[in-house]
């Protein structure tokens, strides 16, 4: 499992059908086609933080605006 | 038998004339594992993890008024005859683990059955390379033919003289509970022997949990004490009364952490949570807009602010905040977000349920009785504790989940709002 599938997952589990999952693309935008606000950015970051094992600074929150910027961030943080 | 009267007065000459240097040597620091007492039950098998072999030493020191005899190595008692002179004085038991003879054994169930304590370090050698052996079954032998209760304790071998050990002791553990009489004695002492293992290293644990809750005297938390000091002699000037919602006075202490969630109707809110809870080290969140005076933002960061941008997705706020109530702080927050005067309690902002859930911590919700003139006693509403792991159980909370408690928060504030209002006579 990717980490794109791995985090579409975590994205069911948290949203809990409110989000239909098989919409969501690597190009899709968090506030826009997601349709998160800030304390569901909040909701998810946690749960990618129990998931993946990694920490958010709040840096991290300003480059996020499509899913992959989120996989990317994952991916980075990993991998240190 | 050995000379019982020789061995007290023997030990209680060496604990007297030693516990000075002992305690200087290893200054212990004793945790407890909730439901553990810090002495020795009456007769017990003390069963520890092996670091050292000052580890005999260290529990002279931590139960100074019980006389525990130990199990020890043969190779102890080889090296000489004033040395095994001395092992034997104070209670040793010798074990000869390379000749298949079990007389330590009979020795240890006839101690433990007239009422005495045997101390096992059932790795029976120290160990190498920082690996512990795995434990062998003579304890749990011992255990079963003697019922007597094991008390488990973990010690982290950290001994010298700027170094400080610590110790944690664990509620006794009784044999009966786990007998199953569908497997043989073999297999019962083998399964006995992994659960004693888990137990005494289950300790380590609590050693790491305890000692991240903050701790009685600190540095920094100067600041914040004397802020509570002065705290606590405004409870009276101010009137400030704790109730529960049925109108009686509140009593119950608030142990660990938790958020305390209250109304929001006028600035000074914080102080009069601060006042009502003085008893405790209080966190509390600060919107941004509050701490932008350099000057202002020092002082409430010194009593315990945290800020938080309530526009963007403050993580570092809410992980810090986390932190604080993991480490057993309280944690107050004004979950409305921001002052309304009107006293309505119809929507509140999820992210303290966030943070209870994140944390594992109850939120308290209190409301806080709007006075007209500064003369009025201010009553305060403690509401019953809402406990996130009620709702919800599974590794990630959905937003279903947050939604269920953010309204069962709601309506709790509502029924302490409705009892304040019902309250005679403030």
């Amino acid at each position: 499992m990717n980490t794109f599938e791995r985090l579409l997952k975590v994205f069911s589990a948290v949203f809990d059908g409110e989000i239909d999952t098989k919409n969501i693309s690597l190009n899709s935008n968090l506030r826009q086609d997601v349709e998160i606000n800030s304390i569901g950015l909040l909701y998810m970051a946690m749960a990618i933080e129990e998931e993946f094992g990694i920490k958010f600074n709040n840096e991290d929150f300003l480059n996020i605006s499509t899913i992959s910027d989120v996989v990317n961030i994952i991916e980075e943080k990993a991998a240190i | 038998m050995k000379n019982k009267l020789f061995i007290n007065l023997f030990l209680g000459f060496t604990k007297i004339t030693g516990i000075l240097p002992a305690y200087i040597f290893m200054k212990p620091k004793v945790y407890l594992e909730d439901g553990a007492k810090r002495s020795l039950p009456k007769n017990c098998l003390l069963i520890s993890n092996h670091k050292s072999l000052l580890d005999f030493i260290l529990y002279l020191l931590i139960f100074p008024f019980s006389t525990v005899h130990f199990l020890m190595a043969e190779v102890l008692y080889n090296k000489g005859k004033f040395f095994s002179f001395l092992l034997n004085s104070w209670g040793g038991i010798k074990v000869e683990r390379t000749e298949r003879n079990f007389s330590f054994i009979a020795e240890s169930i006839e101690i433990l059955d007239n009422g005495g304590k045997v101390g096992i370090f059932p790795e029976s050698r120290l160990p190498i390379n920082g690996k512990p052996f795995p434990f062998t079954t003579s304890a749990a032998f011992i255990a079963m033919h003697s019922n007597a209760p094991i008390v488990p304790v973990y010690t982290d071998g950290n001994y010298g003289l700027f170094k400080r050990a610590s110790v944690c002791i664990g509620k006794p553990i009784y044999v009966s509970d786990y007998l199953n009489n569908d497997i043989n004695e073999q297999e019962q002492i083998e399964h006995l022997t992994s659960v004693i293992e888990e137990k005494v290293y289950k300790l380590k644990e609590q050693i790491e949990y305890k000692s991240s809750l903050h701790p009685l005297l600190s540095f920094k938390s100067i600041p914040m004490d004397m802020a509570r000091l002065l705290c606590s002699v405004l409870l009276p000037i101010l009137r400030i009364r704790r109730l529960t919602p049925e109108g009686v006075k509140y009593n119950k202490k608030i142990r660990g952490g938790a958020i305390i969630a209250a109304n929001h109707t006028s600035f000074v809110d914080p102080f009069v949570v601060g006042v009502a809870f003085w008893y405790r080290r209080m966190h509390f969140l600060v919107a941004e807009i509050v701490m932008k005076n350099k000057l202002r933002a020092l002082l409430l960061k010194g009593i315990g602010a945290i800020k938080i941008d309530r526009k963007a997705a403050d993580i570092e706020a809410i992980t810090n905040s986390v932190n604080k109530l993991k480490q057993g702080y309280l944690l107050t927050v004004f979950p409305q977000g921001e002052i309304h005067r009107d006293d309505e309690i119809d929507s509140i902002k999820s992210g303290v349920v966030l943070l209870a859930l994140r944390s594992s911590t109850p939120i308290i919700p209190i409301h806080i009785m709007p006075r007209k003139h500064w003369y009025n006693t201010r009553r305060v509403i403690v509401g019953n504790a809402i406990n996130p792991k009620d709702f919800c159980s599974k590794k990630f909370p959905s937003t279903t989940d947050i939604k269920n408690i953010t309204d069962a928060l709601i309506d709790e504030l509502k029924r302490c709002k409705s009892a304040n209002n019902d309250v005679v006579g403030g």
